[in-house]
């Protein structure tokens, strides 16, 4: 049996599933550079980086000659060892700064591959149905399409098995979070009066380095999952409401509604009684002027009293 | 991290516009049960936003603030 453009069949899908091989291959690679590709393989250096330090200093006395220069510590500060508490504390500031230049490139590298990854997954699955779709419309049997919707499947898979890992996983943005608040916690940590001694110094700069780690950031988002707290709202027979559980807050209230929401909601709706976005944004933005850290949705339905705030702000009335 | 918002005894003419607001405001969700009173209880799920402007300000180039 042949198709209708005249090609056996069993040679155009092997052909086929050969270039859509290809195809991925090309957009998986192609999604990141080789730096990247070096750096998401083996996360961040779980040492201070001795490759790019040691371009300038080949051992540990020329490390913190290199870190007290981008510390801003003057040479008449003599050695290391008639530093100050105050020279030691912005040596170590110096030290997480670089480490916060890395810990960067790593997480910018990571955002990007999770976007790649994703682009890469529904290219492949727009790919699959519109050319399903041709496949369809040149009369191709049956098993032909079945064939080249499991290549395609196949495909996919492929590429959730080079992304494997917790740590790809799971939303990069997420992640960053993560790690951010974990450094500014550390930072606030520290001690202000700094350490006084060389060893202190650089066991605060590796302790730092450890959280932007690959294996760091993993056990962290494990540790989150098992301390999670679960909320719950019980399940209301007279409103017909099922029970709400989930890890995170569960605010619940009645809806209430004054003059204020009447003016809101003549502000934020058209003469159609569609919603004006640009309203909406302005009022949004009227919300974070006044520091109310609640929607607009939120003043809608209560909070009577920042609502009133927000009508005040907005000149309503 | 996700916040659930519960409302309940939302008057039926104010529904569409309410959800309305809420998805426009980012609401990943919103789910609507019907009361026995008539009314409507809303159940909207609003994701934080904090995750994702880390990413994108990482992603246009922010520097790290130090101590």
């Amino acid at each position: 049996m042949t198709t209708n453009i005249g090609v056996p069949r069993e040679a155009t899908v092997k052909d086929f599933i050969r270039m859509l091989a290809a195809l991925t291959v090309l957009l998986v690679l192609g999604a990141c550079s080789s730096a990247e590709r070096r750096l998401l393989s083996s996360g961040t250096d779980s040492r201070i980086d001795r490759v790019k330090i040691e371009a300038h200093a080949s051992d540990q006395a020329s490390i913190t000659a290199a870190i007290s220069r981008a510390a801003g510590i003057p040479a008449e500060a003599g050695t290391p060892q008639q530093y100050t508490s105050e020279q030691w504390r912005v040596f170590v500031l110096a030290g997480i700064n670089y480490v916060d230049l890395q810990c960067n490139d790593y997480l910018g590298a990571l955002n990007r591959f999770y976007r790649a990854k994703n682009t890469t997954k529904q290219q492949i699955a727009l790919l699959g149905s519109a050319t399903l779709g041709i496949m369809g419309a040149v009369s191709v049997a049956a098993q032909a399409l079945a064939i080249t919707g499991i290549a395609f499947g196949l495909a996919t898979a492929s590429v959730d098995n080079l992304a494997s890992g917790l740590i790809y996983e799971l939303p990069a943005a997420d992640v960053i979070q993560l790690v951010r608040t974990m450094q500014q916690t550390y930072k606030g940590a520290l001690p202000p009066g700094g350490y006084n001694n060389q060893p202190a110094a650089y066991a605060a700069i590796q302790g730092y380095i450890n959280i932007c780690l690959q294996t760091s950031i993993e056990t962290q988002v494990a540790n989150a999952v098992k301390q999670a707290k679960v909320e719950a709202k019980k399940g209301d027979a007279e409103a017909n409401t099922a029970p709400i559980v989930q890890v995170g807050p569960i605010t619940s209230f009645s809806y209430s509604s004054d003059d204020d929401t009447k003016l809101l909601e003549k502000f934020l709706l058209k003469a159609d009684g569609s919603l004006d976005q640009a309203k909406l944004q302005e009022a949004v933005k009227a919300l974070k002027a006044e520091g109310i850290d609640r929607t607009v949705f939120e003043l809608l339905v209560g909070y009577p009293a920042d609502r009133q705030k927000l009508v005040k702000k907005l000149g309503l009335k | 991290m996700f916040v659930v918002k519960q409302v309940h005894d939302v008057p039926k003419e104010k529904v569409k516009m309410l959800k309305e607001v809420a998805i426009a405001e980012g609401a990943v969700q919103v789910n609507e049960v019907p009361q026995k009173d008539g009314k409507v209880t809303l159940i909207v799920i609003f994701e934080k936003p904090g995750a994702k402007v880390a990413a994108a300000a990482l992603e246009h180039g922010a520097t790290v603030e130090t101590t």
